[in-house]
């Protein structure tokens, strides 16, 4: 037997809290990665 | 094992110590398998079998223009599967990865069905190199319901993962309790 589903309150505000840092976080990483450097030479060698 | 066609791939590794992978479809995608430290080191403490060799993990795929149209492309799976297993040969067998399956572009469910596919395709062909663990959680907003999808993969080696299987319950036990 393993937990498959949570339901948060509304109230629940330190849940809440955590799940909207991850997505910050989240949000964060993903700028970073589409402005890294590795991408912008993968998509040179993808041009030539 | 078995090992499907994948595309080639690179790794490189910034001065915090994470590390990105990219590889490029044959239809010009541009992805990035991101594999990134301390993202838990808050959480270390109380969960210190599932984090203290955790790292998160996630991708991103970069469109090479606004007009390339997407493509189903099996190969994009088994690349990552692959790039999974090569960052667990280098980091070794205790290594944990935590994932997140974001709701910011509301398709969180259909990124998750695709993830419980991939790893579904590998169980069928006998592949049981990869142990992957996820949750739903709900968190009911005022006009709908917001799902995220917290989860954990892990080698088939890997030592503690009955210790990690049960630190996971602990963790979700800790979000529904109320406050101290």
């Amino acid at each position: 037997m393993s937990v498959k589903k949570i339901v948060i309150s509304p109230s629940n505000t330190k849940a809440i809290t955590f799940l909207n840092d991850l997505s910050i976080r989240k949000a964060e990483i993903t700028k970073k990665v589409e402005n890294s450097s590795l991408v912008n030479s993968l998509l040179k060698k993808k041009g030539k | 094992m078995f090992v499907k066609d994948y595309y080639s791939f690179l790794s490189e590794e910034d001065e915090e110590g994470n590390i990105s992978y990219g590889f490029i479809t044959d239809y010009g995608f541009v992805y990035v398998v991101y594999f990134n430290v301390n993202e838990y080191t808050p959480y270390v403490e109380d969960f210190s079998t599932l984090l203290q060799d955790g790292y998160a993990f996630g991708f991103n795929r970069i469109r090479p223009n606004k007009h390339q149209k997407n493509n189903k492309d099996p190969k994009v799976f088994s690349t990552i599967h692959y790039i999974l297993l090569d960052f667990f040969t280098e980091k070794g067998n205790n290594t944990v990865l935590l994932y997140h399956c974001d709701d910011s572009d509301n398709k969180q469910r259909g990124r998750n069905k695709l993830f419980n596919d991939w790893s579904d395709s590998y169980k069928a062909q006998s592949d049981q190199s990869l142990v992957k663990h996820s949750v739903e959680v709900d968190v009911p907003q005022k006009d709908h319901l917001r799902t995220v999808y917290l989860g954990y993969i892990i080698s088939n080696k890997n030592p503690e993962s009955d210790s990690i299987a049960q630190q996971f319950e602990d963790f979700a036990v800790a979000l529904i309790r109320p406050k101290d």
